[in-house]
């Protein structure tokens, strides 16, 4: 039954292509083509191009592309990008035209001066509310540690997104770490960071852009109930050969791009490396240890002809450390996507995506007697087809079609060096999600626009795999006898057949933003988005770290949804130099699952067992100031927020918390950040930020008592009713450019003080026994880091 | 273990990212309740033992964590172990072994027991545990312990080979005694070689067992190794304890603690209920004069 709706929607979809490659518009004409840098042949995304007289346009897609349908007529064309001179050009549109614009860099002058009257100021006037683009030559410019640009960590420092010390996710509006999609050219990233979350795997030289969503997600994406970060790598130079890289204390990286047949098509290799590994060789007590990690991304491009391109992108990183003999894990991304642009018609764009991830983890346990090694995969082959039709000017309507298998290896269990463990494997999962979205944006009038669409989210787990139901259809049962969770009675297992339906999901997911223009540098928005995720993080610590599962929807498991709406008022001053804008959200989550206190996962194939079943909320304002032109630009972030759970017991039992609310490991009441970026003059520029952020909710006890001489840690049955004390540091960076201005080859110095003030801010406090006296009491405070110095050199030809 | 060493190689992390010191003791204010009656107490079926008879019932208070003074004897309980066959066995507080003992209680198979303590106006009651079967140890030795770049210590420590019953599904309390002073730690690293099941090695023989690698002998020291086979209900308890209340404890990296339910009931008022256990076990024990060695 289910599977006929999925036909229905099938067939509806095929008509609406059909329609619309027929449709044609009397005496309108069509402006088409590329935005592209002049000197390196990079598709500008996000450029704009306007027809000044009738004050319309339309902006650049993800692959450079506009498109803009008007009445024929002799227009001035103003095309504008960040960080790019404004070209103007004067074209007389009396049939379909095709025309590519190629922008110059701005020159870094000190006293800017724009020679237009108008600035951008799309912060205002598009419908995207709680979208967060910056630049890359920004976040560059902004202090991080060991002076690693690194854009999650950039991220960090804007409002509605937090991370805490040493975790291996972020948090988006409240949400869990696992509910943010990650896209670099279209593949998922499961895991986007580097060394327990100190970095993330995007190499900055190697990205071109990147935008995070999070409210009013648009209808093209889906997956995730949090938040879209959608990375872009560059493309390489189509012009001409170059490099850059830099060496810096931590990691190296180095990026090599060229045209294939100038003008046509380029490529571009970019390399990374850590080598912590190398030094800790010189210690005895460290000798053996491993500790690295690196990335690999490679991208290359092809034009065929006027209408089709081709484009082809792979990224593969990896992170292992290990101590010899006692403990080793590793894991890595791997992706490799090939995309075609076609163009149906000049108003008719569109792109098919086929991509091959795989996401593997690995542990080793060396302790004596029970070697083991533990593997675990998960690999994703993507189909995908989007359409965006623009039939006037404003008015765009995207649809496609999404279609992701799922292979799920849980764990494979392999006894290492004549341990007496035996190989297991669990259960393998497989899964097939397709989906189909619609949106459609346009101007009802010059202030009101709209922008609505709908994604339809289906989900089929399918076999072969061995399926367990239980006693009374509960595989979690109270003991009021021993007062905690147990097993639930298994009753029979069925071995459902390769590619036979075990469950299937069906789930609409609206999404609407509006948009109101009150003057020309005020508008007010708002929108109300769902989302549905179907792949489940199930983490038995309070902050996620790589040995955690990921189970997919299914018998027990139904998916994640989350709706959110969310109100803003924007408005720009000093014509358009400093953006203010005020968001409130509020979200609504359902099906989020935790552990069971003391939930047993090793070698676990039935972890419906060990889970219970919750809801969430949050709810936040959000305060953004940003200063962009001058000798003086950066920001202001404050977030005030509140992120809950709520687990109610089953079959009796108490549930988390007792069943009532309290904080999700990822609420931070106060968040606030500070940077500046100031240039000194050509050479040097200074940069500093500070953060300010409410600790994070954690759990302390209240008794201690004797077993055996042992002492005993008490604690209540509250969940993270206390906090960590206030997270605050203050970090600075210099940047130096070492070379001439019209040099070929240019380098620049960055000396960094991360912590400048050193202060210790606690990552965890764990309790112990004083090591001299077992009866006292302790607590410890677990600090990364105190003021870290750092100096790198980065080169470019 | 896999918690306490990634505490290290985050140590290791932060040594190379900026040569920061890692771990601080700091002074943090925590909430505080009355405290609670805590029990401890397995009887032991010992077939063939001198001591068969003789069973040990500790009852101690809990205390506020900062307290910094030992947990103290409760001397003025009413302690009385039931059987399923009808008899009743008190128990009566002993100063020497600072315990309620008895030397008239043999456990027997096939029996249920159960305890009832009355204190301080309130009755703490379990409901009947038996004893089950469980494997030997077939022989009990002193070998060098293992280092490694995180663990450095050098000395003897002691192993036992034992082998479990095919037939039945065992759960294992696994007890290390030197110079008769119990040497438990409950700590997560501890938890493979104390608390056991019988899933990974049903049948068979385990070789090489080390219950504390943490604690040297000397040559001359008496090592007694006890060995528990109890029931499914206080292994998960046990585990509980050393998952959730070892080193850490409510950090970023462990899981988020939670009291640890004892199975004994407070009847009279069910909020004020009891920390510890009560359970009945199958012990098999050797002990070792550890020698000189060659």
């Amino acid at each position: 039954m289910r599977l006929s709706r999925l036909r229905r929607c099938i067939g509806f979809f095929l008509a609406i292509l059909f329609l619309i490659s027929e449709q044609s518009f009397a005496q309108s004409v069509t402006l088409s083509g590329y935005v592209r840098d002049a000197k390196t042949g990079e598709d500008l995304i996000g450029a704009t191009v306007l027809l000044k007289e009738i004050s319309k346009g339309a902006a650049a897609n993800v692959y450079g592309f506009y498109s803009v349908t008007v009445e024929a007529g002799t227009y001035t064309v103003v095309v504008r990008s960040v960080g790019y001179k404004e070209l103007q050009q004067t074209i007389s549109l009396t049939a379909n035209l095709t025309r590519n614009f190629l922008l110059e860099l701005a020159p870094r002058e000190v006293d800017e001066v724009i020679v237009s009257a108008e600035k951008p100021s799309s912060n205002v006037t598009n419908t995207e509310m709680g979208a967060v683009k910056l630049d890359i030559e920004t976040s560059k410019r902004v202090p991080v540690i060991l002076g690693e640009t690194d854009i999650l960590k950039t991220l960090q420092l804007l409002p509605g997104v937090s991370a805490p010390e040493g975790s291996t996710g972020f948090s988006v509006r409240g949400g869990s770490a696992d509910q943010n999609l990650i896209l670099l050219d279209e593949a998922t990233i499961y895991n986007a960071s580097h060394l327990l979350g100190f970095f993330s795997v995007f190499n900055s030289d190697a990205v071109k852009d990147f935008k995070l969503y999070k409210a009013a997600i648009p209808a093209n994406f889906g997956g995730r109930l949090s938040s879209v970060l959608d990375v872009r790598q560059r493309d390489g130079n189509s012009n001409e050969f170059g490099f850059n890289g830099g060496i810096g204390l931590l990691s190296s990286r180095l990026l090599i791009e060229a045209p294939i047949v100038s003008e046509k098509g380029s490529f571009m290799i970019a390399g990374r490396r850590s080598y912590a590994d190398l030094f800790l060789n010189f210690s005895p007590d460290f000798r053996g240890t491993v500790l690295y990690f690196y990335d690999l991304n490679l991208k290359a491009n092809y034009t065929l002809g006027e209408n089709d391109r081709l484009f082809l992108s792979g990224y593969f990183g990896r992170d292992d450390f290990g101590i010899p003999d006692a403990f080793g894990n590793g894991y890595g991304n791997g992706a490799v996507t090939l995309r075609w642009n076609h163009l149906f018609s000049k108003s008719l764009f569109s792109n098919f995506t086929a991509l091959y991830s795989n996401y593997d983890y690995e542990l080793r346990i060396l302790a004596p007697g029970s070697e083991v090694e533990i593997t675990s995969n998960i690999i994703t082959p993507t189909f995908k087809a989007d359409f965006s039709y623009i039939f006037s000017e404003d008015n765009q309507i995207d649809f496609g079609v999404e279609a992701i298998y799922y292979q799920f290896v849980p764990g494979r269990i392999a006894p290492l060096r004549d341990s007496p463990i035996r190989p297991a494997a669990l259960d393998e999962k497989y899964a097939l999600e397709p989906a189909f979205y619609i949106r459609h944006e346009f101007p009802i009038t010059k202030a009101f626009s709209l922008d609505y669409g709908v994604r339809l989210n289906f989900f089929y787990r399918l076999g072969p795999e061995p399926i367990r139901d239980y006693v009374d259809g509960k595989p979690v049962v109270f003991s009021q006898t021993t007062g905690r969770y147990e097993n639930g009675t298994p009753l029979r297992t069925t071995d459902v057949a390769r590619g036979s339906v075990i469950s299937s999901f069906f789930g609409l997911e609206p999404r609407i933003a509006l948009r109101l223009l009150l003057d020309d540098a005020t508008s007010l928005k708002a929108s109300y988005n769902r989302t549905r995720q179907n792949l489940h993080l199930i983490s038995n610590t309070a902050s996620p770290t790589p040995l955690d599962l990921y189970t997919p929807s299914g018998p027990f498991f139904e998916p994640q949804i989350a709706d959110q709406i969310s109100i803003g008022f924007f408005k720009n001053f000093l014509n358009n130099d400093v953006e203010v804008s005020l968001e409130a959200y509020y979200k609504d989550f359902r099906n989020l699952f935790d552990f069971v206190d003391g939930a047993d996962l090793f070698g676990n194939n039935n972890i419906e067992t060990e889970v219970l079943r919750g809801i969430g909320r949050a709810y936040g304002v959000e305060l953004f100031v940003r200063k962009n032109t001058g000798k003086l630009t950066g920001w202001v972030s404050y977030t005030l927020a509140r992120s809950e759970r709520q687990v109610a017991g089953v079959d009796g039992g108490p549930g988390i918390n007792g069943g009532n609310w309290y904080l999700s490991p990822f609420d931070r009441t106060h968040n606030l950040n500070i940077v500046g970026i100031y240039k000194i003059n050509e050479y040097w520029t200074l940069s500093a930020d500070f953060v300010l952020q409410t600790g994070i909710p954690t759990n302390f006890p209240i008794g201690a008592y004797e077993i055996s001489g042992a002492i005993v840690r008490q604690f209540p049955d509250t969940r993270n009713a206390e906090r960590l004390p206030l997270y605050n540091r203050l970090d600075v960076s210099a940047r130096w450019e070492a070379s001439a201005l019209d040099a070929r080859f240019k380098s620049a110095w960055v000396f960094g003080l991360y912590n400048l003030y050193n202060n210790r801010n606690a990552a965890s406090i764990n309790f112990r026994q004083n090591s001299n006296n077992r009866f006292q009491g302790e607590a410890v405070r677990l600090a990364f880091f105190g003021i870290v110095p750092s100096v790198s050199w980065e080169f470019r030809f | 273990m896999k918690l306490t060493l990634k505490i290290q190689l985050l140590c290791v992390l932060a040594f190379t990212l900026g040569l920061s010191a890692c771990q601080d003791v700091i002074t943090v204010a925590v909430p505080s309740e009355p405290p609670r009656l805590v029990i401890e107490g397995i009887i032991e079926r010992k077939a063939g033992e001198r001591d068969s008879a003789f069973q040990r019932i500790k009852l101690t208070q809990s205390i506020s964590f900062f307290a910094g003074a030992r947990p103290p004897l409760v001397r003025d309980a009413d302690v009385t172990v039931l059987s399923s066959d009808g008899q009743e066995t008190r128990f009566v507080f002993s100063e020497r072994d600072s315990a309620f003992v008895t030397t008239s209680l043999s456990v027997r198979e096939g029996v249920g027991y159960r305890v009832r303590i009355r204190y301080e106006g309130d009755i703490y009651e379990t409901a009947f545990d038996s004893a089950r079967r469980g494997g030997t140890i077939d022989s009990i030795y002193a070998r060098q312990r293992r280092t490694n770049a995180f663990d450095t210590t050098r000395g003897l420590t002691i192993a036992v080979d034992f082998t479990d019953p095919r037939e039945t599904r065992n759960f294992y309390f696994i007890n290390l005694f030197r110079n008769g002073r119990n040497a438990l730690e409950i700590k997560p690293g501890n938890q493979f070689a104390t608390i056991r099941s019988d899933e990974f090695f049903n049948g068979q023989t385990l070789r090489g067992l080390e219950p504390e690698d943490d604690i040297i002998f000397q040559p001359g020291d008496t090592a007694l190794v006890k060995v528990i086979s109890i029931g499914e209900s206080l292994f998960e308890y046990l585990r509980a304890l050393f998952i959730q209340t070892g080193q850490g404890g409510g950090g970023t990296f462990n899981p988020p603690p939670a009291p640890v339910r004892s199975n004994v009931i407070n009847t009279t008022r069910r909020d004020r209920f009891p920390l510890g256990y009560f359970g009945v076990g199958s012990t098999s024990q050797r002990t070792l004069i550890v020698p000189r060695q060659p």
